[in-house]
């Protein structure tokens, strides 16, 4: 019992780890917290539900798709809410356009596709296989496989690739990063793309695991990525690993050992626990003070 | 090559340069002098575009560039290495290097500078895998200056590079900066160490409250009553006293 809670832990922790990148990523190059993350994953999210059952795509397409539209539109949130006002004195302008973009969008999801509870096809056939004397659930073996290789591929990609580095030092300076010729504009864009495409693929697997999607959910994301990335440390892509992980497998131990009812309120237990004893989250790191 | 025209620029409504006229001529070596707060560090942050300029132009090998943003500013060939050094922290020197070449499409070319800037900085090239973070304050200022020439300028803007140094690191410095400018590149040095910067410089402007005062060959400033009571203390000229 306590193995197959542990599984599954492990992989809503790993589909957290996809929906917290991305609102983590943002808040480290921008240091803003993005409200229209959740209302972008589950845009993408009811979308595939579209492409998949109303229009029988293969599961791979509809997923690619929804999840470039889920990107292009959190680009584009960066684009009309944030950029102009990059510059402006208070932070509290940008925050309070990241949610009208964030009403916006989940108004708009909602006309498309209501509020009800959608049932989500499955994406993976539900076998069960024996794993070390163990029995698992083909869907959940295969989902955190891929969950862990998007992370595992996104991590190559800020190691490696020279639009990754930028990204790391855009996060740690955006001036100096500007004196490299690095281009701000076109760097923050991309974060809030791949923070799309990622929250849209944890979406999509979450969602299938669950065998259902609601326009509800999206807020649910966005407050699951919100602590996941504060348990971490906020703008860290190890910490949205870590606070992901914890998440994850904290919230089904206690569904079942304890009660569903209490998930919520122990998981932030856990996140003022955690904050008392490192107010920066666990691979928070000081942020130095510049005159 | 950079023409500098009654520049007028500040943060919001506060105004911090006031009608700066300078300039930096093909392979020259010009120090701009002054007290903290005289806005040295403001007409370097406009000039590469940091701070968005009121009114005035800067010219640069005869383009406009006042109204370009920073990263076209690089691409036009002014690297600014910027006060208090400012390297990645959180990367290694190597991508640091990188950072510093990021407009530079020729992979081979960024490779083969690289190579050349750690060999020239043994430190660097000892520590190359090292976060920049980790450095001394000495390394990270070279750090900092090698990253600036990755983008291979026309023009380098140095800010106080040696602040905060022990003396002999600020010889080591100055010696870098002669060895540049030996090797062709234009630069604008800013310092606090007037009589430092006057030594390795062929002209110099001093500023004061936004404002250029003097200029002229820093031999001939290094000799100016002037600059010898309010920046090097008259202590340091006792045949004057008597």
């Amino acid at each position: 019992m306590l193995y197959e809670v542990l599984m599954i832990g492990v992989m809503v922790g790993a589909i957290y780890t996809l929906i917290t990148i991305g609102y983590s990523m943002v808040y480290g190059v921008l240091k803003l917290m993005n409200f229209a993350h959740g209302d972008v994953y589950i845009f993408g999210t009811l979308m595939t539900y579209t492409l998949l059952a109303k229009n029988q795509w293969h599961p791979a397409l509809a997923i690619l798709l929804a999840a470039v539209a889920g990107g292009l539109l959190a680009a584009l949130v960066e684009i009309v809410a944030y950029r102009r006002l990059r510059a402006a004195q208070h932070r509290m302008i940008s925050m309070i356009t990241a949610l009208g973009a964030a009403y916006v969008i989940q108004n708009l999801s909602e006309l498309r596709w209501g509020n009800q509870v959608l049932p989500f096809p499955s994406l993976f056939p539900s076998k069960q296989l024996m794993v070390m004397g163990h029995a698992v659930s083909l869907t959940h073996l295969v989902t955190l496989v891929i969950a862990v290789g998007v992370i595992a591929v996104f991590n190559i990609f800020l190691k490696r690739h020279k639009m990754g580095k930028a990204i790391l030092c855009v996060s740690e300076d955006i001036s100096t990063s500007s004196l490299m010729g690095i281009p701000i504009n076109r760097t923050m864009s991309t974060v809030y793309f791949l923070g799309g495409v990622l929250g849209v693929i944890g979406g999509v697997l979450y969602s299938s695991s669950y065998g259902a999607v609601s326009l509800g959910m999206g807020f649910r994301g966005t407050v699951i990525a919100f602590t996941a990335a504060v348990i971490g440390g906020i703008g860290s892509l190890g910490g949205a690993m870590i606070g992901g992980m914890i998440l994850g497998i904290s919230e089904n131990i206690i569904s079942v050992y304890v009660s569903s009812t209490f998930r919520d309120p122990i998981t932030f237990l856990i996140l003022i626990a955690i904050l008392l004893i490192k107010p920066t989250g666990i691979m928070g790191k000081v942020e130095q003070g510049k005159v | 090559m950079l023409k500098v025209e009654s520049l007028v620029a500040g943060y919001g409504n506060i105004k911090v340069l006031h009608q700066i006229s300078i300039e930096v001529g093909k392979g020259e070596l010009v120090a701009v002098l002054g007290a903290n707060g005289a806005g040295k560090t403001t007409l370097l942050k406009t000039i590469s575009g940091l701070i968005k300029a009121s009114a005035g132009t800067v010219r640069f090998d005869n383009a406009d560039i006042t109204r370009y943003p920073a990263e076209k500013i690089v691409g036009a060939g002014i690297s600014h290495v910027p006060e208090g050094r400012n390297v990645f922290a959180r990367s290694t020197v190597l991508v640091n290097l990188e950072m510093g070449a990021f407009l530079r499409q020729d992979k081979a070319g960024v490779k083969n500078d690289i190579e050349k800037y750690l060999a020239m900085f043994p430190i660097l090239g000892e520590r190359h895998a090292q976060l920049a973070g980790t450095l001394s304050g000495g390394e990270q200022q070279m750090l900092a200056i090698a990253r600036g020439l990755m983008s291979r300028p026309k023009l380098l803007l140095l800010d106080e590079p040696s602040m905060g140094l022990a003396p002999f690191l600020v010889n080591e410095i100055m010696k870098i900066i002669k060895e540049l400018h030996r090797e062709g590149i234009s630069i604008l040095l800013i310092e606090q160490n007037v009589h430092k910067a006057l030594k390795v410089t062929q002209r110099a402007y001093v500023m004061e409250l936004g404002q250029i005062r003097r200029h002229g060959k820093s031999m001939e400033l290094l000799e100016s009553d002037v600059i010898q009571k309010s920046y090097l203390g008259e202590k340091q000229n006792p045949k004057r006293r008597a």
